[in-house]
């Protein structure tokens, strides 16, 4: 069963998200069996609570199809730890931050306190990345080796801008994994030969973009049987506690 | 529905696929991926020398036909950028491509104008880079058309990615602004662009020949999917008939 690694949920001020129903249509019309939703637009910039919520009522009613990430915004101090802290006593499967829409930069202390507690809870920390001059590859490479405990995913792969930073970012510390959106099949193919498939996860950051279309750069990447499979769902099983 | 891609690359010189291009093959996948007429632009002319970039366009594009379509390039900040600009005219070129961060320059610059006065007085549309910061985004190039409104300018990404909602401003704001669709962006944000941008001002491009081999067919299956959603009349002007407009093809 393909688990896609991250599909996006919430109020976005720009663009058309999905209900939970609509979310799990369009998984399966790409044939992605489960998926790692994550929170944006409001529920990730401010009301993280209510879309920590929300996300997990969405998971406890599909336990075989849905699993989520939760953000805090660091900026809320000890009531994000405590956030934190519940949302993944409550069966979140990771953090998910965005500098560029919380309003930090990666390096800044004020993430120290909510990755201690992601790194209590042994969970691997998503940050979407690309948006100078908060969240550059190279600035989640650094932020990696200082806290060589935790295991983050390089979001959004850098795109637009840092796409060339990718590779060198990505072998630049252990501890970050890749993920497939807006790869094209010869990139993927590159980050499996460069990292191992156990450090690749597909993902479509559906409904934004197009499961399906994002499957079939997987498909085009010509990937080994066992590799493939990691990509589709080995590693999110590995990293995330996703069933594969 | 056929198209025009308004925004492919040749390869660089140094590149092996450039040692195996054929035009005879370029027409091939057009006809493959239902295209009948590209854009054709340098990658070499934009990092090394305009002029040599512009004699290679120049080449490959002779006796296609009419469907490898001639873009050129200049260095604004050189002297003769503007004689360079006519003489891509004078050999039938349709637009001068520029890309502030690869060419080293800001559109907001003094040595942009005699640059900008020839494309006018010459009828060449810019399509310029866009979506990259710190000068390439999508206002700093409104802010150009906005002192030159006889000069049509083409961001030639829709704001690539974190900034299409800044082309949206600017192609809404100006007159004379024109989006190609042709980024890293996800679908949802292109049918956010159709949804709010007059579609006289839009056109499609794939960036082939640049990077993922592949990019050419994701980016078409991406068009071809936001294509079905339009009325027939809208979608052939998003297709290719802006396109012709634009390069003064009908």
């Amino acid at each position: 069963m393909t688990t896609d690694a991250h599909v996006a949920a919430g109020e976005h001020p720009s663009l058309p998200t999905l209900d939970v129903d609509d979310l799990l249509r369009v998984l399966d019309d790409g044939g992605v069996g489960r998926a790692v939703v994550g929170p944006v637009g409001r529920w990730l910039a401010v009301d993280n609570e209510d879309g920590n919520r929300t996300l997990a009522g969405w998971c406890a009613a599909h336990p075989d199809r849905l699993a989520h990430w939760a953000t805090v915004n660091p900026w809320y101090g000890s009531r994000a730890c405590d956030e934190l802290r519940r949302a993944l006593a409550a069966g979140a499967r990771g953090l998910k931050l965005a500098p560029s829409v919380q309003g930090f930069g990666l390096l800044s202390p004020l993430l120290e306190p909510v990755l201690d507690v992601a790194e209590e809870h042994g969970r691997p920390v998503y940050v979407v990345t690309g948006v100078p001059v908060a969240s550059e590859p190279l600035q989640l490479t650094e932020l990696a080796l200082r806290r060589p405990g935790l295991t983050f995913v390089m979001g959004r792969s850098g795109r637009t801008d840092f796409s060339l930073d990718l590779l060198p970012a990505l072998t630049g510390a252990p501890n970050l994994v890749a993920e497939t959106a807006y790869n094209g099949a010869s990139l993927i193919a590159a980050l499996v030969t460069a990292l191992g498939a156990g450090r690749v996860l597909f993902s479509s950051d559906a409904p934004f973009n197009d499961v399906a279309l994002e499957l079939e750069r997987v498909d085009r990447a010509g990937l080994s049987g066992d590799d493939r499979a990691a990509v589709l769902g080995g590693a999110a099983a590995t990293l995330l506690g996703v069933a594969a | 529905m056929s198209l025009v891609d308004l925004h492919t690359h040749l390869p660089s010189a140094a590149a092996p696929a450039w040692a195996s291009w054929r035009q005879s093959d370029a027409l091939a996948e057009l006809d493959r991926f239902g295209i009948a007429r590209a854009a054709v632009m340098t990658l070499d002319g934009l990092a090394y020398d305009a002029v040599t970039g512009n004699d290679v366009v120049a080449q490959v594009c002779a006796g296609s036909d009419g469907r490898l379509l001639p873009f050129g390039s200049v260095d604004p900040r050189r002297p003769d950028a503007a004689d360079e600009l006519r003489r891509c005219a004078d050999r039938g070129f349709h637009a001068i491509k520029l890309h502030p961060w690869m060419q080293g320059f800001s559109p907001l610059e003094a040595y942009m104008d005699p640059v900008a006065e020839a494309a006018i007085e010459r009828g060449l549309p810019f399509v310029m880079h866009d979506g990259t910061p710190p000068y390439a985004s999508p206002l700093q190039i409104a802010r150009l058309a906005a002192r030159f409104p006889e000069l049509t300018v083409v961001l030639a990404h829709g704001g690539l990615f974190d900034l299409w909602e800044d082309s949206v401003a600017a192609a809404v704001r100006y007159p004379n602004v024109h989006i190609t669709m042709c980024g890293t962006a996800p679908r949802a944000v292109f049918r956010e662009i159709v949804r709010r941008v007059p579609v006289a001002k839009l056109t499609l491009g794939t960036d082939g020949g640049f990077g993922d081999p592949d990019l050419r067919r994701h980016r078409l299956s991406v068009h071809r999917a936001i294509l079905a959603e339009l009325p027939d009349g809208d979608a052939a002007a998003l297709a290719y008939r802006n396109a012709e407009r634009l390069l003064g093809l009908t």
